[in-house]
Parts: structure tokens; C-alpha cells; sequence
């Protein structure tokens, strides 16, 4: 490098070191500053396709294309920051092999064949074995999506066999909402982590997965504020990087750490017993073995006796945590004075017992009073963009209804019935399949038992997320009656086993709204077209309902005679939603979510009008009207001082705390025992490793879109195994040199990575799922929660083997 | 010869950040930038080193004195 041009560059990393130090040291916001001016350019706003966080971005468009995105400033969430995969977000749409007209498989091949017979084709296995047809959505699928598909089946064909991927992904997290609080989603929002003196990240790595929330706390610190980072996990990752205190335990044990902390808790008698006797119950199962969602009623000393046995020793010796650790998060929750946050994901949520260390964890807050005031919070964070929004508040679940009912309850299937304007009886209380065992059943021959005929994927990739592939696809014999259906962007792996696929509309193609793990409601507009013959998802359903609806299928009638999916112009005509060239005539995004939003009342998870989230970056349910009409979001659920559905105590005042959807009915949340089991699958003398799946900084989830943006795509090419350096040694293998990870189920070639931005330790490794040429899912275990039935990815027996060529 | 912009995080220990900063202006690796006015801890540098390996084992080194809180690596310049 010649001299010149060494000084050219020092002068530039100095000057952009400055302005970086310059620009985080603000304490003051960033002004209100619009997105910059280009000439020619038109910006809007839309939340980010990508993770739960719901990062807000502004979207630049030209000519009929997405050239820029930017962080916005007026976002809640990010405050005009992204991630690395947020400034890319934009490039997603343009990937060079875009789906672009509807293929229909002919032998090995696909022929392109027009919307017109293809959604004949869906409407004719419809009508085949409407009971044995099962639509398979997901946690991207927006919120008048996931409501379309939940009318199109529940109501529609009296079939509750659809459910989303996001049961792979959160579905512990509801089950232990609703078994601890009565009602799904989480109390607190992001404002926890601007206020928490300790965040303790339970499984999960935000430095890497949920970057911009992680910010919020390392941006605390360099700004001076004391922030203690306590990072439990079974390997070390970027978070680590930022801990004080780094607690590494045996995979599963994490059970036994929580019910460590509500030892100590007792024993030091440190637990806040105030809140214990105004605001909690105990429960637990008869059977741990069997356990169900709402367990049997408990008592204080049953709870206390049942966790005599966890002391810090004991829990050392399951967890491999030195005691003085587990003495040290016992002393912390014991303390009133600080504020602690606790932050999970899928270590938890990926769980044999998913539901239950979503409970004890919910349970050590309640216990020792860290709840209910900004700062003190148990948070379960969702990894996609609308696993809240849609899966979770659609109620777009095997068991479930809109707004948090059940299609076992006779009162919320009445309910339904009368909103949705079908007759009783329509909705069959009977839940569907959930996906795991959806997808076995469709893997099944007919004359084997297997009663899924058809499935419609939306807005997912099954073919490469769902656990122990090979039992599922993979060239299985006596399926030739079975048909599959992907609506999708690009070729995938599911794509790749479909009989029909459809080109569907990405992000800012259509309109939309999604819902974020902070309970944050978003919408956004369409702003450039789709390529080719590409539509939206929900076009889609809709376009199939009513060609049901024109044969006479009685399901896709209202009482009137009404077509399920009315919708109308402002004179109240019927607008033909279902033909594509009317589509946009009206809004019928704003239609669907209008009907859907008379669902949310229930669990009190109220709505405001469409119209003020197009003014809004988003509102956090439920949303109350003020007298002077203004729209009031709720940032602290059942804490009296912000909640507007906290009832009033004896004074008249909004009681200090309320769990108004308590399943004991007395306004009590639940706080569960629960002892630790061993996992199904553990390391043993064929199989020694343990191993873990997960995800990377620069791919979101199975890497369809972005290993489609050039700069991502470079950043992380491929998928490798994480190894410990000895370990390594011992196979006699070096970084970037190839071994097979092989568990009972199936294998995979990957090569090797060691001293990478993850460290495991001896006898574990880790494999990020998102290369789709490298499907770990062959090789992960199907083993799931018996109560939420979400798969563990996190936990099964491998072996490494040398490839030699 | 890879040129790196780095922001640090100097520790609210004012003896030890003292110290880190004393040692980043002597060493000739590092020229090292002003603090601003409303955060006097952060303090933006420029690293040169002869590879990327000693790149890396710099900003480690960096990490692991007393004075320093964090290294924030803003942009690398390859040659």
C-alpha cells in the first residue's frame, strides 16, 4: 500500500470512528429529520419483513422500485436504527428467480398454467375431502392473511386442520401465557429493557438475533448507566461477549436452574411475599410425566416442599453451574431494589418441556416480585415478524378461534359463528391437527391411516424447517394421492416437493399489517408491484372461496346467502375482490381487519380502527378510546397504573396489580412447580454430541430471502458446524475441513468451524438451519411439548465423521 | 495491510481509563481521535497492522485492558 493511500484510508476510518462515537454518545433523540431527499424518490413507511422485533423502515421508491431503505426515526422500537439485515431488507424482493406464474407438476417437470385453472385445481381437492384438507400458514403470513385462511377453513369448511409454523417457534410461549395468566402475550413491552438494571438472556443470543433490542442495552451501558448482562446458555455466543456473567449449563437443565432460584428464594426467604398472598396461586400436575395446560391447584408448602430437593448443589450437579452462580441469580431476584428483566426465545420455547420453563421462569418473577413495573418482566421474544399478530392473536392454531378463544369452548365457537355470520354449528369442535402431526399424517398413505389429503402452504418452508426430515419427505413411496400446494416468492425446498405452486406477492407488493412481540400492531401500503403473475396470499384464498362459493359449496355462504368474503365499495356494492383486476378496487386489507378486530374484545386484546395504524408506527393492544376520541396503547398489561382493564380495588382505585383473565377466576396468576426431566434423546457411546440448531446474524430463518441479497449472502455463504477446538482435534480435523453430523434419523456433510463467533463446549456442536443445501432438519428430532406439541431443536444425539475423499 | 476505524469505551475508571488511553497514544499502531464534549468515553482510533490476524489479536488485546469497556469495530479497509 503506498503511502498516500494509507493516509487516504486512515483519514476515512478516523473520520467515520468520530462520527460513530459522536452519534452513539448523543443522549438526547436523533431530531425529527424526514428520509433523505433523492430526487425522483418516494418514501413509506413499513415494518421490517424480517424478525419479531418490528424494527420500523422507511422504503424509497423509484420508478416502480424499491432503491433505499432507511431506519426510521418516528419508530417506537428501533428509533431509525436496523440491523444488518434490515438496511437489506429491500433488496429481498429482487432476487433473480422470482416465482412468477403459477406451475403445475407434470412428471419431474412443472408447466406454467393460469390462475384461473389453478385455483380450479385447489377448489376441486376442496371438494374431494374437504375434512381432509389442511392449510399450513405461518407467523409472516400478515394479519388479514392469517384471518383469510382462518375464515376460509374454520368457517368456511368446518375444518380446523390449519396451523401455522409458528407452533416450531412459539407455541410453548402460549401455552405457559395461558396456564400462568389466563391470556396469551406478554405483559411488558421494549420499554423493560430501557429500565431493567439486569437482563438475564435465558437461551437465547439477541446479540445476534434480535440486534436492535440488545442495542437498547448495550447502549445503556456506554452512556454510563449500570446494566448487569447475565448470559445463561449451553454455548458462548456474541452475547457472552457483552456478560458479566456467563452461566453454561447442560442442555435441558435449565429446569433445574429455575427451580434453583425459587429455592433460594424460599430458603432465604427473600421472596416477595406480598405479592405472593394478593397476587398468585400455585399449581402443579398430578402426573409430571402427563403434564396438562391447566394442572391442579397447589399449595405454598406443597410448592415449597417440592423444591427442598433443588438446592444450589443439586442444581450443580444437573446443570454443571457452579452453586455460587445459582446463589448469585438467588440473591438478585431476592433484591427489591433492582429492576430484572429476563428475555427468552427458543431455548425455551424448542423444548421437550417447553411449557414448563416458560412457566418456572414466569414463575421465579412472580415469585419474587420482579413484575408489573417497567423494568421487572418476564419476556418471551418471537422470531418472526407476525407470530403475535397473526398466529398467536388470529388464533390461526389447530385448537383455537380468534382473539384468544377456543374451538372447544361452545361459547367462543357461538361467538365466532355470529361474528363470522354462519350458522350454528358451523365451526367443528373437534381441533385439527397440530403441525407436526399434520404433516405426519399427510406423510402417511391413505390406506395407512394417514388423513390429510391436501395441504396449502402459505408463507413458509416446511421441506427445510420442519425436524427429522427424512421420516417426512425424501422420495416416500404411496403418496401418489396426496397433493401439495406452496404458495411461495422463490423456489424453495418445499417448492421443490409441491404438485402446485403459486406466485405469491412479497412485503411491500401488497398491503399489510403484522403484529410484533411487543404487542405492537403495524400497517403499511402497497408501493410496487409484484413481478410477473405474482398476487397476494390472501387474493389467493379469497380467489378459491369464491370459486367454492360459485359450485354451490354451502360453506362459503353466510346465513344471509353472502359470500363469506364480502366485501364492498363505499356505496355498498359488492366489489368482485375474488377476480384480481378488482382486488385493489377497494381496501380490502382495511375490510378484513375491520371484521377481525371484533374478535379482540374478549381477552381484551382490543384493536383500534385501521385507519390509526396507517397514522401510527404501530400500537400496542389493547387500544382504548379517550373520551376526547383519541386512541390510548397499553405498554404494561395488568399492572394497575396502565392498564385500562385493571379493575378497581375496594378503594376505588385501579388495583396495584390485575390478572383479569385468571384461570382460577380470582384475578391471580398461577405460579407452577415443575421438576426437572432428562430430554428423550441424550448423548451416549454411538452418538456422543450434543446438538443444538439455530440461526445467524446475517440469514433469517431458512435463508430464502436472504440468501437471495448479494451482501448477506457473502457475509455467510454457508451453513458449517461449530466445534470445540479439542474436540476438533480429537477427529483430527481442522477449520473449514468437512464432517458428517449424523444422529439416528439422517445425516448431513458441514464443514468445520472453530474459535467462530460461537464457542460450544466439549461434546456439543451447533449448525445454523438456514443453508438449504445443507438440511440439518434431516438429522434434528421431532421429540415435542406434550402440552404446546412445539418440536426441540436445541437437543439431540449426533456423531461427527471425518470426510475423507 | 488492514486499516481499522475503532470506537472504544473507556471504563468509568478514570485511573484506568487514563491508562489505556496513555497506551493507545505511545503505540505506534494507533492514532487515536477526540473525544466529544457530551461523552468523553468514547474515543475514536485508527489501528494499522501488518495482517488481519494481528488486526484481530489488536482489538483483543484492546478488550482485555482494564481501561477499555468495549471495542466497536466500524469499518476495515483491506488492502
Amino acid at each position: 500500500m503506498t503511502n498516500s493511500r494509507r493516509a487516504f484510508l486512515k483519514s476515512i476510518a478516523m473520520a467515520t470512528a468520530t462520527a460513530a462515537a459522536q452519534r452513539v454518545s448523543a443522549s438526547s433523540p436523533a431530531a425529527e429529520t424526514t428520509p433523505p431527499e433523492l430526487a425522483g424518490v418516494t418514501w413509506n413507511k413499513a415494518p421490517c419483513r424480517f424478525c419479531g422485533t418490528g424494527c420500523h423502515v422507511q422504503v424509497g421508491v423509484e420508478e416502480g422500485r424499491v432503491v433505499a431503505v432507511a431506519g426510521d426515526l418516528k419508530a417506537d422500537v428501533n428509533k431509525g436504527l436496523l440491523c444488518v439485515k434490515g438496511y437489506h431488507v429491500g433488496s429481498i424482493l429482487y432476487g433473480r428467480d422470482r416465482l412468477t406464474q403459477p406451475l403445475l407438476r407434470n412428471g419431474d417437470g412443472y408447466e406454467a398454467i393460469s390462475w384461473d385453472r389453478a385455483i380450479g385445481i385447489i377448489a376441486d381437492r376442496v371438494e374431494k375431502a374437504p375434512k381432509r384438507f389442511a392449510f399450513y400458514g405461518s407467523g409472516q403470513w400478515t394479519i388479514p392473511e392469517g384471518f383469510a385462511a382462518q375464515t376460509f377453513m374454520k368457517a368456511g369448511l368446518s375444518c380446523n386442520h390449519i396451523d401455522p409454523n409458528a407452533r416450531l417457534c412459539m407455541a410453548s410461549a402460549v401455552t405457559s401465557f395461558i396456564g400462568t395468566y389466563g391470556v396469551d402475550e406478554p405483559a411488558g413491552c421494549y420499554q423493560d429493557l430501557d429500565e431493567c438494571d439486569v437482563l438475564i438472556c435465558w437461551g437465547n443470543n439477541p446479540a445476534e438475533m434480535h440486534p436492535v433490542l440488545f442495542s437498547r442495552v448495550i447502549d445503556r451501558r456506554t452512556r454510563g448507566e449500570e446494566v448487569t448482562l447475565i448470559d445463561i446458555g449451553t454455548r458462548r455466543t456474541r452475547t457472552t461477549e457483552f456478560a458479566q456473567h456467563y452461566l453454561e449449563f447442560a442442555p435441558q437443565s435449565d429446569l433445574a436452574i429455575a427451580n434453583g432460584i425459587a429455592h433460594l428464594l424460599l430458603e432465604n426467604d427473600t421472596y416477595d411475599k406480598r405479592f405472593v398472598e394478593q397476587f398468585c396461586n400455585f399449581r402443579k400436575h398430578e402426573d409430571p410425566h402427563n403434564p396438562t395446560l391447566k394442572g391442579v391447584p397447589s399449595t405454598f408448602d406443597e410448592y415449597r416442599a417440592a423444591l427442598a430437593e433443588y438446592t444450589p448443589e443439586r442444581v450443580e450437579e444437573i446443570s454443571g453451574v457452579p452453586a455460587a452462580k445459582i446463589r448469585l441469580l438467588g440473591e438478585l431476584f431476592g433484591r427489591r431494589d433492582l429492576r430484572i428483566t429476563s428475555l427468552w426465545c427458543m431455548g425455551f420455547n424448542q423444548h421437550t418441556q417447553g411449557t414448563q420453563i416458560n412457566n418456572l421462569v414466569h414463575g421465579v418473577h412472580l415469585l419474587s416480585g420482579h413484575f408489573g413495573r417497567p423494568g421487572d418482566a418476564p419476556t418471551s421474544l418471537t422470531g418472526q415478524p407476525s407470530a403475535c399478530g397473526t398466529a398467536r392473536e388470529v388464533g390461526t392454531l389447530a385448537h383455537a378461534l380468534p382473539g384468544g378463544r377456543l374451538v372447544a369452548s361452545a361459547e367462543h365457537r357461538a361467538q365466532c359463528e355470529d361474528l363470522w355470520n354462519v350458522e350454528r354449528g358451523r365451526i367443528d369442535p373437534q381441533p385439527g391437527h397440530h403441525t407436526v402431526k399434520m404433516w405426519e399424517q399427510f406423510c402417511t398413505p391413505t390406506n395407512e391411516g394417514g388423513d390429510i389429503d391436501t395441504i396449502w402452504v402459505q408463507v413458509t418452508n416446511p421441506g427445510q424447517s420442519l425436524p427429522n426430515l427424512h421420516k417426512l419427505f425424501n422420495g416416500k413411496k404411496g403418496l401418489e394421492d396426496k397433493f401439495l400446494i406452496v404458495s411461495d416468492v422463490y423456489p424453495t425446498a418445499t417448492t421443490q416437493l409441491a404438485d402446485l405452486i403459486l406466485p405469491s406477492a412479497l412485503w411491500v407488493e401488497k398491503n399489510g399489517m403484522f403484529g410484533n412481540s411487543e404487542r405492537r400492531t403495524q400497517q403499511w401500503f402497497k408501493m410496487v408491484e409484484p413481478p410477473g403473475d405474482a398476487r397476494d396470499d390472501c387474493w389467493q384464498t379469497i380467489a378459491v372461496a369464491r370459486r367454492l362459493f360459485d359450485r354451490g359449496f354451502a360453506g362459503m355462504r353466510q346465513k344471509d346467502g353472502r359470500f363469506l368474503f364480502h366485501i364492498e365499495d363505499e356505496g355498498g356494492a359488492e366489489v368482485p375482490a375474488w377476480d384480481w383486476a378488482h382486488y385493489y378496487d377497494v381496501n380490502v386489507d382495511e375490510q378484513l381487519f375491520e371484521r377481525y378486530r371484533q374478535f379482540t374484545r374478549l381477552k381484551h386484546k382490543d384493536l383500534a380502527p385501521y385507519g390509526e395504524y396507517v397514522k401510527a408506527r404501530g400500537l400496542r393492544w389493547p387500544v382504548v378510546q379517550l373520551p376526547d376520541g383519541r386512541w390510548r396503547e397499553t405498554r404494561f398489561r395488568f399492572s394497575g397504573f396502565d392498564d385500562p382493564y385493571v379493575r378497581d380495588g375496594d378503594d376505588g382505585e385501579p388495583r396495584e396489580i390485575d390478572f383479569y383473565h385468571s384461570t382460577s377466576g380470582d384475578g391471580r396468576a398461577q405460579i407452577w412447580f415443575f421438576p426437572y426431566l432428562p430430554p428423550p434423546e441424550v448423548p451416549d457411546g454411538d452418538y456422543p454430541f450434543w446438538l443444538c440448531t439455530g440461526r445467524v446474524l446475517e440469514h433469517w430463518h431458512t435463508g430464502t430471502m436472504t440468501r437471495r441479497v448479494p451482501e448477506l449472502a457473502r457475509a455467510m455463504p454457508r451453513a458449517y458446524v461449530e466445534l470445540h477446538r479439542d474436540d476438533a482435534a480429537e477427529l483430527g480435523v481442522g477449520n473449514g475441513e468437512p464432517v458428517r453430523v449424523e444422529s439416528r434419523r439422517g445425516s448431513v456433510e458441514l464443514p468445520v468451524w472453530i474459535g467462530g463467533r460461537g464457542a460450544p463446549p466439549r461434546g456439543s456442536v451447533f449448525v445454523p438451519f438456514f443453508d438449504e443445501t445443507r438440511l440439518i432438519n434431516e438429522v434434528t428430532l421431532d421429540a415435542h411439548c406434550p402440552i404446546s406439541k412445539e418440536p426441540d431443536y436445541k437437543k439431540c444425539a449426533v456423531r461427527l465423521l471425518p470426510v475423507t475423499r | 495491510m488492514p486499516v481499522s476505524g475503532l470506537v472504544v469505551t473507556l471504563s468509568t475508571d478514570e485511573a484506568a481509563a487514563r491508562d489505556a488511553v496513555e497506551w493507545l497514544s505511545s503505540d505506534e499502531r494507533f492514532d487515536v481521535g477526540a473525544t466529544s464534549a457530551d461523552n468523553e468515553r468514547r474515543l475514536p482510533l485508527t489501528l494499522e497492522t501488518a495482517d488481519e490476524r494481528a488486526n484481530r489479536a489488536c482489538w483483543d488485546e484492546m478488550q482485555a485492558h482494564a481501561g477499555i469497556e468495549f471495542v466497536d469495530v466500524v469499518c476495515v479497509f483491506f488492502a
